[in-house]
């Protein structure tokens, strides 16, 4: 929309407590308190202090290591939290990596999400590549390409989709603290190539279906084979096709 | 279960397609969201398709895939979103597109406009098709533009029919969500209802041919 380049968008800083109004920037640092009023089409924003952005936020970059509450949607191609974030509205994003905490109201639409810290996202995902190691969960369906969680809590999602699902519990020296039990919990899963440890799930259906460790799966419906190892429930198993 | 749906599993039985595209075409918006139909089965819930539109869809993806079109391009030919080029007259003529009638309709309504804006060559289409169906006539077509023009903004957000209504040989034209149902008093009848994201799926088909 705008006609400004990068040179004629001003930075602003917000050292103390202060508010800016929305609009066209360049890099806008919060380092104290700080507000701001309306949408907000930024070059780069990073917060170290506390921020709340009030309207939509359109950035190349966004990096909170502070606090920050978003109330409207968030558009940026890298997005990192390795303090606390509340986006209150949805979330479109090129690389999503969160080591601190981080709540999605809507829902996120991401080329790659890394999760190392806590993520709850109540809509839907659709990503590329999803990778946890930290605890999440997805309200609604987890649709990505890639599917790799290290378990080192409690995850859940309500259904996962993709080409590529990978849960295995999270190795037991890793310097990362648990989060109570460590396990995955979702109604369907579905996908290509699954092979799930310590998972619950209702059903699983896949092409080439291996059920490792410690998994409650009411039925598993495989095309292809299907690998198991002890410790596997799985009430009902069924080759589903010719 | 209802006969027009399919469920997830015999799609892809039916198809010979995995899981993992199903998701695939979904991410990248080869499948519209609203054809995944929640209903609840002894699993939680199942996924069900309106069957003869997706079994359609999932063909012409195989088939736009064997060709080696990108997953991308196929997205933007089938979604309903629109073109953002415009479109000489010559053009959409020599494309089979909408015929020169349809064309001159529309012209009539904007003289002197040599480019078309997609939306403005959709416009002419719907009312191409009321003609050469015979279900409407010159004024009523007139009538269909006119509506689809005041209307567009919405029909770019949410699925539209455009329908045309007929009482005692008055006609009327209205645009209504895909999903509703019409209820008229009697002595109306429904004459034509035309679903904009088929119709902006075959003009598409047309134009990046």
């Amino acid at each position: 929309m705008s006609q400004m380049n990068d040179t004629t968008r001003p930075n602003t800083k917000i050292a103390g407590a202060g508010d800016v109004t929305g609009g066209m920037y360049g890099d806008v640092t919060i380092a104290g308190a700080g507000t701001v009023r309306g949408d907000l089409d930024a070059n780069a924003l990073k917060v170290a202090g506390t921020a709340d952005m009030q309207g939509t936020v359109v950035a190349k970059r966004v990096v909170v290591n502070g606090t920050a509450t978003f109330n409207g949607d968030v558009q940026t191609s890298e997005f990192t939290i390795s303090g606390t974030s509340d986006v209150r509205g949805g979330l479109g994003v090129g690389v999503l990596k969160v080591s601190g905490a981080c709540t999605i109201s809507g829902s996120v639409n991401a080329q790659r999400i890394e999760i190392r810290g806590t993520t709850k996202i109540a809509g839907d995902v659709q990503a590329e590549s999803f990778e946890a190691q930290g605890v999440f969960s997805v309200g609604g369906l987890l649709n990505a390409g890639t599917v790799t969680i290290k378990l080192y809590g409690g995850c859940d999602a309500h259904d996962i989709g993709g080409e590529t699902i990978d849960v295995r519990l999270g190795s037991a020296w890793a310097f990362l603290p648990f989060f109570g039990d460590r396990n995955l919990t979702a109604d369907a899963i579905e996908g290509d190539t699954v092979y799930l440890e310590n998972t619950r799930a209702k059903v699983v259906r896949g092409a080439n279906v291996t059920i490792g460790p410690d998994c409650q799966i009411d039925l598993v419906e495989y095309t292809g084979t299907l690998s198991g190892s002890a410790g596997v429930v799985a009430s009902r198993k069924v080759a589903a096709g010719a | 279960m209802e006969p027009d749906l399919i469920s997830k599993k015999d799609l892809l039985l039916a198809t010979g397609i995995s899981y993992g595209q199903l998701y695939r075409w979904k991410r990248k918006g080869l499948i519209p969201e609203d054809w995944f139909v929640r209903k609840s089965a002894f699993t939680g819930q199942e996924t069900f398709f309106p069957r003869d539109k997706m079994l359609a869809r999932v063909e012409r993806i195989l088939s736009m895939k064997d060709e080696d079109v990108s997953l991308d391009d196929i997205a933007e030919a089938v979604s309903p979103a629109p073109l953002p080029d415009t479109f000489s007259r010559e053009d959409v003529i020599a494309r089979g597109a909408v015929s020169a009638a349809a064309l001159d309709l529309f012209a009539e309504r904007h003289p002197g406009t040599s480019e078309l804006r997609f939306a403005e060559v959709l416009a002419a289409s719907v009312a191409d098709t009321l003609l050469r169906s015979g279900d409407a006539g010159r004024d009523e077509a007139l009538a269909a533009i006119a509506t689809l023009e005041e209307g567009w903004t919405t029909c770019e957000k949410t699925s539209c029919d455009v329908v045309l209504l007929r009482k005692m040989g008055v006609a009327m034209v209205l645009l209504v969500s895909s999903a509703s149902e019409l209820l008229a008093e009697s002595g109306v009848r429904v004459v034509a209802r035309i679903t904009l994201p088929t119709q902006i799926e075959q003009l598409k088909t047309r134009l990046m041919a």
